[in-house]
């Protein structure tokens, strides 16, 4: 059993809260500071949040808002900066499957949203990571004909290629990397992405399309650049390395001078 | 031509041209120290090679060139570092770095520095902005005495340091850059690891070193 501070984000942007008032922590937002004893240490980080808005309810307060919804490390719901870290200390490691024992007894845990001018705050912790979903529907995708799908193994893949394009594909779109980087650069997320689908041979008619689109689409939410840190890699709780971006960087260099279809929706592709 | 205005001001697009650029500067820098060692075997070497480039059809071509490359690395730089602070408008109250090096954190302050020291090194010993300097024609050799402009500049200590820490710094610049290269340019194969991470830091120390080794000459007063 061990005692805790809790230092945590509150802000409520629309300047309401339930029951009138401006809402906990204002429009601009402030860190409370709330104690919370005798936690488990075999309880998680969304355990123990859970219990401390139980304890705020009691008290009449309004509960921190937080992201979740597996509770599992597979969904990519959970968010939450934890000390400075994206997920909180532990690698490999989404907030839901991060445990109190971790934590030191009597010690303040600082818990803040992602930070991004992409990601705004909606409430507390909870951050809109819409522009996620819209770089997805830039390209993240491949048509297929419906019908009855075809046999199994009728398309032969290299085992490596299968390799490489799964483990893009472990990304759950949690948003750590964006908050990770120094830049806000959704680069690691953007390169899981195209490269799941690029190096397959399923993802080959639209590759430079999708490369192109969800670059520019990326750039248009307001992300930063990539300034090969490789903090995104290192806060990704599933471990996507940052060669996907030399993966991406390369695609979208032939993509540039090879796709011949792609048109900017203004006169500036980078700039909304 | 849209397309190459839209690659370059494409988020990877830009970066793919810094680097570029950037790697048309290092490899001047190779051939710089290069031309510099000569001073290790005398006077004359030096001084027959520095009025060999002076009076060469090319040179300003070459020298508008550089200038060019510069200039668009520090613009797409400076670019960048822009767009990268605007994406995180409001800070984290504890910024905490997880794997982050010194190298790859002072990029923009290194090269500031850099760029101060370019300055400073085109004013020292080509425009002749300290009195060591002499642009005038020596009438024993009938050229430019270079050697002793070099001489006489680094026996004044606080230029010789200068030059010492301007040289460390660009070693800790081009620590981030060469590595960053192979990745802005899409090289990702594990092969490279060996050449990426093992042979660029030597290849750095020795760039550097050969740069140094003439201030440090002159300190010592081994070339006189
Ligand atoms: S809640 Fe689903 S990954 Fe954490």
């Amino acid at each position: 059993m061990a005692d805790y501070k809790i230092k945590v984000w509150r802000q409520s942007p629309l300047g309401i809260g339930p029951g009138g008032g401006e809402g906990p922590g204002g429009k601009e937002g402030k860190f409370e500071t709330y104690t919370i004893n005798n936690i488990d240490s075999d309880l998680s980080f969304l355990e123990m949040l859970d219990i401390l808005n139980q304890q705020l309810l009691q008290e009449n307060n309004i509960p921190i808002a937080f992201d979740h919804d597996c509770r599992e490390g597979i969904c990519g719901a959970c968010s939450l900066v934890i000390n400075g870290v994206p997920h909180g200390p532990e690698s490999s490691t989404t907030t839901c499957q991060l445990y109190m024992r971790h934590f030191e007894h009597n010690s303040t845990i600082i818990v803040e949203p992602f930070r991004a001018k992409a990601f705004p705050v909606i409430q507390d912790l909870v951050v809109d990571r819409s522009a996620f979903d819209r770089i997805m529907q830039a390209g993240g995708y491949i048509s297929v004909h419906t019908g009855a799908a075809t046999d199994a193994n009728t398309v032969l893949i290299a085992k490596q290629s299968a390799d490489d394009a799964f483990t893009a594909a472990t990304c759950i779109g949690c948003g750590a990397c964006v908050a990770a980087c120094k830049n806000a650069s959704a680069m690691l997320f953007v390169a899981a992405k195209t490269s799941q689908l690029g190096l397959l041979p399923q993802g080959q008619p639209e590759k430079t399309n999708r490369t192109l689109k969800m670059v520019q689409q990326m750039q248009l939410e307001g992300f930063g650049n990539c300034s090969n840190h490789y903090e995104c890699e290192a806060a990704c709780p599933k471990n996507i390395p940052a060669s996907y971006i030399a993966q991406l960087n390369k695609d979208f260099l032939i993509s540039s001078f090879t796709n011949k279809e792609f048109e900017c929706q203004n006169d500036n592709c980078y700039e909304s | 031509m849209k397309h190459l205005s839209q690659f370059i001001f494409s988020p990877i697009g830009s970066k793919i041209i810094m680097a570029l650029a950037g790697t048309m500067i290092f490899l001047f820098l190779i051939g710089h120290v290069l031309g510099n060692l000569l001073i290790f075997n005398g006077s004359d070497s030096l001084n027959t090679y520095a009025h060999w480039l002076q009076n060469n059809p090319l040179l300003w071509v070459f020298r508008l060139t550089m200038l060019g490359l510069l200039s668009l690395h520090i613009f797409i730089a400076l670019r960048l570092y822009i767009q990268n602070k605007y994406a995180r408008p409001i800070s984290y109250q504890v910024d905490k770095d997880i794997q982050l090096g010194f190298s790859e954190k002072t990029m923009i302050v290194s090269g500031l520095l850099i760029f101060i020291f370019i300055i400073f090194h085109i004013g020292h010993l080509t425009l002749g902005w300290l009195p060591t300097t002499s642009l005038a024609i020596d009438n024993n050799i009938k050229m430019v005495n270079v050697y002793e402009n070099i001489v006489n500049g680094f026996q004044v200590s606080w230029v010789a340091l200068f030059y010492i820490v301007s040289m460390l710094i660009i070693g800790l610049h081009l620590h981030h850059s060469l590595k960053s290269l192979f990745q802005t340019l899409g090289f990702h194969n594990h092969n490279l690891h060996w050449l990426v991470y093992r042979l660029t830091p030597i290849m750095i120390a020795v760039l550097v070193l050969a740069f140094i080794s003439i201030p440090a000459a002159v300190l010592m007063g081994w070339i006189q």
